[in-house]
């Protein structure tokens, strides 16, 4: 295979550079903060309370930039609204749905935030005058309600926008998934379980972001005596739950198309043993899935102390943020290099400086952390004296 | 194609009119005769007139074309032609000649330096077995008549039209390269100078206006025919309607090609 | 109040989508399917660079003539030379076609007829500049001495060749 080499002059260098990579990690992360934020407010997990609002708030913070890398790939960003005005529901293109499903999702994540923290604002902008006071106006779209009913009606409100919100977060990250399980002409991307596979190392990674970020922040600010126990664990033990079947099916997806042995798998064979080894067997697998999923095990299933807990959960989670950086880099990177000419390899070597390169991905990925600490300065992230009282 | 030059000249408009009311038998090829002197002020005087002329709707022609493996010698005019005549940038291709060689064992050797644009000129040498066959195998859009580009294009900027061409709106696309991913023959990308998804149109422009393709135009041995399935006495619907083997390339995908190879190996992908 | 606005906000967002799609919908978006249906004709309507040898045919009949007896009929003119749209425009003469002589000249012929793998059987072939030396010329001539290349056997066939490259030789070759 290595010897002949030819791919279709036209698929010589990968074309989807690490913008498309990048695209439905931030997605995942979005869909899967929104998950845990769900499991408080529609399930009403005791345990996930505490963070609740901090879920939407780190969701919302992700949620800005799922279009930048997609703008910044496009080569005419400045008709992306066409993906509004004339969708291709005929074709039927699934891309199509992308401008509605993320609208939607959007609005929905606002307005969920809106709700959430109308009482609070209400009651907080009282003691501010100026520009804070404006801003706050606008959150709480210039009403001053705070009667105990409103927050009675929040509540109820809250809970359907959530209840609605879980459909559509997974139809958000379902279709990225989409997007790539049927493209029939690249074996490595068309399988059903492509959704299904994208949507679990969602909840993955936007739970681990979530469990990363949580004791981060408390570490960095000295109030990590602040969070409690429980909720770490089930956070940790819900992520090792998510990873089970994200983990099972990833390797189903390998080990059907292995035993099915057709035309396709000699070309992702050939690929997995070459260019996308390192990244897919080594990182993806060895390193970054069978060690973090022994420590779940032991961290969900044993009784370990509380500092341990504390220490290993944003390890265990960093390498899962990793993994699921690593499966989106060898789901776009690799279907691209496993060429269409079925006898070779395409190549994709990202430089540092360019309009599509390491730094701009950087940014990117970035952006959504320093988003997350100016939207703390608004939003209160934590369970707050107001919300127990309730 | 014989054509009373003078009865053009003296009378042209008068002409368009009886072929636009059907009085005057064929198409428009009748209209705009490759001749030095008409062939760029047709456009450049007529050009709405030309447009009006042509009807998308038109379906009584069924277009297809073949490639005749056997006959290709890989001088790779046809390449050239595709490139000036509908301005391609370089370095990417909307039509490619691929070599392939297959030794005595089996293994099969496929290359297309520059999409085989300079002619194949000099033997592979990197081949150390006996050689048992070698042959050319141009490529092109296949006009699928279930195309996967026009499927997944999120903002419908490339579509078939009508008469079985799938074109794209270069006005339109945003050059997501959805459909760079999704066609399974490799024969989109996206043109940086347009910034937009292109590939080729079996010369749309030139077709609609009663000509062949470029590259059919190019071809010195006959490798690349086009035509009317329609017209019993076209080339390629006397090969169609023959015994002769034609395939169509990755047939298993479903996206049914209008693009035929005559005498193509199994191994031609 | 607070859920009003709210609604009113989302009824907003709505709104301009739908004003929205009004203002930028293509005109002729429809005319024949679910596109931009002007585009078929702004297609159609691009100007050829090609032509056809009838483009060629009115200033260089005898050429076309000669042509047609010979090996290369079916040829395009246009692969040798250029583009007639590069060459004339709006009946007049715009630029002169490059000149492919000497080197050139050997290069375009041998695009075709040099021995490589996977030349169909029946189409002539030669082993360059072995060719030259099994008909005992110089190898520095080049293929027009002996073959008139718009007709490539005329002369062979005619007896001629030995003519055409003594005379060459003496005037220096090309």
């Amino acid at each position: 295979m290595e010897l002949l080499n030819y791919v279709y002059p036209n698929d010589i260098h990968a074309h989807w550079s690490l913008m498309i990579v990048i695209y439905p990690y931030i997605t995942g992360v979005v869909a899967g903060a929104f998950i845990v934020s769900a499991l408080a407010h529609v399930f009403h997990v005791k345990a996930l309370q505490p963070v609740a609002k901090f879920a939407l708030i780190f969701a919302l913070s992700w949620a800005l930039f799922v279009t930048a890398p997609l703008l910044n790939h496009l080569g005419h960003p400045e008709r992306a609204l066409n993906m509004l005005f004339t969708p291709n529901f005929v074709g039927p293109s699934m891309m199509s749905g992308f401008g509605y499903i993320y609208m939607s999702y959007s609005i929905l994540l606002i307005f969920e935030i809106l709700v959430i923290y109308r009482y609070e604002l209400t009651v907080m902008k009282q003691s501010m005058s100026g520009a804070k006071r404006l801003l706050y106006d606008l959150l709480t779209l210039g009403t001053n309600d705070a009667t105990q009913e409103s927050r009675k009606r929040d509540h109820k409100v809250a809970f359907v926008l959530a209840a609605i919100g879980i459909p559509l977060a997974c139809t958000l990250h379902g279709y990225v998934g989409f997007i790539f399980g049927a493209v029939k002409s690249v074996d490595w991307w068309f399988t059903p379980l492509m959704p299904i596979i994208f949507l679990l190392s969602a909840s993955v990674s936007g739970i681990a972001g979530m469990i990363l970020f949580y004791i981060g922040i408390k570490k960095i600010t000295g109030k990590i005596h602040e969070i409690p126990t429980e909720t770490i664990k089930t956070m940790v033990q819900l992520l090792w739950a998510f990873f089970i079947f994200d983990f099972l099916f990833e390797m189903i997806e390998i080990a059907v198309h292995a035993y099915g042995g057709t035309e396709g798998w000699h070309v992702i064979k050939a690929a997995l043993s070459g260019p996308l080894y390192f990244s897919f067997w080594t990182m993806q697998v060895k390193i970054l899935s069978v060690i973090p999923f022994i420590a779940l095990m032991i961290l969900s299933l044993k009784n370990v102390s509380r500092n341990t807990l504390l220490l290993v959960a944003p390890i265990v989670s960093f390498m899962l943020l990793a993994q699921v950086l690593f499966m989106r880099w060898n789901v776009v990177i690799g279907g691209q290099v496993m060429a269409k000419s079925e006898r070779g390899f395409a190549v994709f070597h990202p430089q540092f400086w360019e309009k599509e390169g390491i730094a701009v991905t950087i940014v990117m990925l970035v952006a959504p952390i320093v988003t997350l600490w100016v939207l703390s300065k608004i939003f209160p992230l934590w369970e707050s004296k107001i919300d127990k009282e309730f | 194609m014989e054509i009373d030059q003078g009865f053009i000249d003296k009378d042209r408009r008068g002409f368009i009119e009886k072929v636009l009311r059907g009085s005057l038998k064929g198409s428009l090829l009748l209209l705009i005769p490759m001749h030095s002197d008409l062939f760029a002020q047709v456009l450049n005087e007529e050009k709405d007139k030309i447009i009006s002329l042509i009807d998308p709707k038109d379906t009584r022609k069924n277009y297809a074309f073949m490639v005749d493996v056997g006959a290709c010698i890989g001088c790779g005019s046809c390449c050239v032609a595709d490139r000036k005549e509908n301005h391609v940038p370089e370095g990417s291709y909307r039509t490619w000649v691929e070599r392939y060689v297959i030794d005595i064992y089996n293994t099969v050797y496929v290359d297309a330096p520059n999409g085989g644009e300079d002619g194949y000129t000099h033997m592979r040498e990197d081949i150390k077995e006996p050689i048992k066959n070698a042959f050319y195998v141009p490529k092109l859009c296949n006009m699928c008549q279930e195309p996967s580009c026009v499927q997944v294009c999120p903002v419908a900027a490339t579509f078939k039209t009508p008469d079985g061409f799938v074109l794209v709106d270069s006005t339109h696309c945003v050059a997501c390269g959805y459909c760079v991913q999704a066609c399974p023959y490799g024969v989109r990308f996206i043109n940086n100078e347009t910034h937009t998804a292109d590939k080729c149109t079996w010369c749309y422009h030139r077709v609609s206006k009663g000509k062949l393709p470029a590259c059919v135009n190019a071809c010195p041995t006959g490798a690349r025919k086009f035509g009317d399935l329609n017209d019993p006495n076209s080339e390629v619907a006397k090969i169609y309607n023959s015994k002769k083997i034609l395939k169509v390339l990755k047939k298993q995908l479903g996206n049914e090609p209008v693009l035929y190879y005559l005498g193509a190996n199994e191994e031609v992908i | 109040m607070f859920y009003f606005r709210l609604v009113l906000l989302l009824v907003g967002i709505v709104i301009l989508i739908v004003v929205g799609r009004m203002i930028f919908l293509p005109d002729s978006w429809g005319q024949y399917g679910y596109y931009r249906g002007a585009y078929i004709h702004e297609e159609a309507a691009k100007n050829l660079v090609y032509g056809t040898n009838d483009s060629c045919k009115e200033c260089h009949k005898e050429i076309y003539d000669l042509k047609l007896q010979g090996h290369h009929q079916r040829l395009s003119c246009e692969i040798c030379h250029a583009p007639v749209g590069e060459h004339a425009q709006n009946g007049e003469k715009i630029a002169d076609m490059p000149r492919k002589l000497g080197e050139p000249q050997v290069d375009l012929c041998l695009k075709c007829h040099i021995k490589v793998e996977g030349k169909p059987e029946k189409f002539p072939v030669i082993e360059y500049p072995k060719h030259l030396s099994d008909q005992n010329v110089k190898v520095t001539h080049t293929c027009d001495q002996c073959h008139t290349v718009h007709a490539p056997l005329e002369n062979i066939e005619r007896g001629r060749t030995k003519g055409v490259t003594l005379k060459m030789e003496v005037s220096g070759g090309n």
